[in-house]
């Protein structure tokens, strides 16, 4: 078995009386994409920055590749990029000498080295630029060559799609299985960019107000969240709800269509038809309905409010 | 972490935060102040001793003119520069090394390294001493050179109350040989006293944490002791204020110079800057990035 990339528990954090975090547990196999979720102030920056031993938690116990946060950190952030908020570069030095020194606060790093990390993000081309001519979006790659360097086994990105536009963004996520596919990194992505995650993550962990509420593989996640889709005619509204589905979990009518979601998968769409066609209900849809990790994350992430009028079927 | 690692680390840091220095100009800008102040003193001084002949000259123009050469000007110099523009400087400069990266986040890209925020601290401070040792550097090799141009390169000279940093009220002479000497003490300890100050700036840096606070309120506490210092009405609370002990060199203009107060102000000196640097040095590592 290998070691998890990070192992933390009981991540806690207040401001003053405020609790940014609440006994968050983090678990991240090496070599996999995982995607860190959450709505705008709900912990993310702040459960980074404790796990990059940038801030002090309140209490906390962190593992990475196996050592311990809090004693072996010089070890553990020799292994270990970020970028943490924006990324943020000497100005006045050009993206070659950037990485340069940063990475020589590391330990000796060729300039052979620097030139690939830079080839790798596709800045080869500008690397005796100066920074302060740079897109944000250029800032962004040249961000995650300097987290590569100088042979980092574990990236943290931080919103590393914020402000880039859709092809930025492809651009990004090309990258980012590579770096997984290819140099065997291990990313652990903050965003609140449900597409971005859906598509490059295989482990997804979404926070709340600082408070977990959901870490599951991608894959089964979506799997769980299976429906069917049935649409007719809202005159035959009632001849749905006749049958008793027991399956179905909601509905709802507009437009002259009533569209039940049935707490059903793929194999039973055959049976539902025939009760359906024997009921003598107009069919107009019956599909199956995948929801996005981005019906998942509003669902999760939602404010309480009073719950919608169920079907009682 | 052993002291000795905290040492290692510090060599690819000041590397580092030499060529940001470079990069960012400081040392073309302090030496363009220096440049800017030497042509002032020496504007002045030359109106001081240019009388046209047949005017009377007053005795302190007469002496002037036959007892001033690159080394006093060069003291004279570094005395008007001391009080007010290389601590301007140096609060811009270092407030800018910290504060400023701490705010826009460039200190958190380098604490993502192998390197402890000791490590960052010292190098911040090292970086400035050497800063302080270019600048004072410049200064003594422009402004000995414009006044050796001007006024002669060397000879006997004549001291008198700068006015600007506390020396005793005297007036006397020194020997060329003892003017060399006075003249390489002065600079010496002037160094000592720019490297307190860069200390002093660098705690309230990382104390402050924002660069327009970090420039504006150690500078204020600066000029206020100064103020309140010379103030006869307040000189009891002299004894309590930093800026008491900061410039050491003023005994460097003293007929004989005495050692005994070189050592107690020193020790003061000392004192202050490695309060400066323990309390700032705490501050930064303790400081969330």
């Amino acid at each position: 078995m290998t070691t998890p990339a990070i192992e933390a528990r009981g991540v806690s954090k207040a401001f003053d009386a405020r609790k940014v975090l609440d006994n968050i547990d983090i678990h991240v196999e090496s070599g996999s994409i995982f995607g860190f979720l959450g709505p705008n102030g709900a912990g993310k920056t702040t459960a980074i920055r404790i796990l990059l031993g940038l801030m002090t938690p309140d209490s906390a116990e962190v593992e990475i590749f196996g050592k311990d946060l809090f004693t072996d950190r010089d070890q553990i952030v020799r292994q270990v990029g970020a970028i943490v908020e924006s990324p943020v570069f000497f100005e006045y030095l050009t993206a070659f000498e950037n990485l340069r020194y940063l990475a020589s606060l590391s330990g000796p790093v060729g300039p052979g080295k620097i030139l690939k990390a830079l080839e790798t993000v596709g800045l080869a081309e500008v690397a005796d630029r100066k920074v302060k001519t740079f897109s944000f979006g250029m800032k962004q790659r040249l961000g995650i060559a300097q987290a590569l360097l100088p042979e980092n086994r574990l990236i943290f990105l931080d919103e590393p799609t914020n402000g880039l536009d859709p092809h930025g963004i492809m651009d990004m996520r090309r990258l980012l299985r590579q770096l997984r596919d290819e140099l065997g990194i291990t990313i652990f992505l903050s965003s609140h960019l449900l597409v971005e995650v859906e598509q490059v993550c295989d482990h997804v962990c979404i926070i709340n107000h600082g408070v977990k509420v959901k870490e599951a593989k991608v894959s089964d996640l979506l799997e769980l969240q299976d429906r069917v889709e049935l649409c007719c005619p809202e005159s035959d509204q009632a001849k749905v709800l006749s049958l008793r589905l027991k399956q179905a979990a909601e509905h709802h009518c507009s437009h002259g269509k009533a569209r039940f979601l049935l707490a059903a998968t793929e194999p039973d769409i055959p049976a539902l038809a025939r009760a359906l066609v024997a009921a003598d209900v107009s069919i107009l849809k019956l599909a199956k309905h995948k929801k996005t990790l981005e019906d998942i994350f509003v669902e999760l992430t939602a404010k309480p409010q009073t719950a919608p009028a169920a079907a009682g079927l | 972490m052993s002291l000795l690692q905290n040492l290692k680390q510090l060599r690819p840091l000041l590397v580092f935060e030499q060529v940001k220095a470079r990069r960012q100009h400081r040392l073309l800008s302090g030496l363009g102040v220096v440049g800017v102040m030497t042509g002032l003193c020496l504007v002045g001084i030359y109106l001081r001793v240019s009388k046209a002949p047949g005017q009377k000259a007053a005795w302190f123009e007469s002496i002037l003119r036959d007892y001033v050469n690159g080394v006093n000007f060069s003291i004279i110099t570094l005395g008007a520069s001391l009080l007010i523009i290389l601590p301007m400087m140096l609060g811009v400069f270092t407030a800018s090394s910290l504060a400023g990266e701490l705010q826009a986040g460039q200190i958190r890209i380098m604490a993502l390294r192998p390197v402890s925020k000791w490590a960052i601290f010292l190098s911040k401070y090292l970086s400035m001493c050497g800063y302080c040792f270019s600048l004072l550097l410049g200064m003594m090799l422009f402004s000995y050179a414009v006044g050796s141009l001007v006024f002669g390169p060397s000879g006997d000279i004549f001291v008198w109350d700068p006015g600007v940093v506390g020396s005793h009220k005297t007036e006397f002479f020194l020997k060329e040989p003892v003017a060399w000497q006075r003249f390489g003490l002065m600079y010496f300890l002037s160094f000592f006293t720019l490297c307190s100050l860069a200390a002093y700036f660098l705690m309230f840096a990382a104390l402050l944490k924002k660069t327009a606070p970090a420039i504006a309120v150690p500078m204020g506490l600066y000029l206020a002791c100064h103020i309140v210092g010379a103030m006869p009405i307040m000189d009891r609370l002299n004894a309590y204020l930093p800026t008491k002990y900061l410039f050491i060199g003023k005994y460097t203009m003293a007929p004989n110079m005495d050692w005994s107060l070189v050592m107690h102000d020193g020790t003061f000196l000392v004192g202050f800057t490695l309060a400066y640097l323990v309390i700032g040095g705490i501050a930064f590592c303790n400081s969330d990035l």
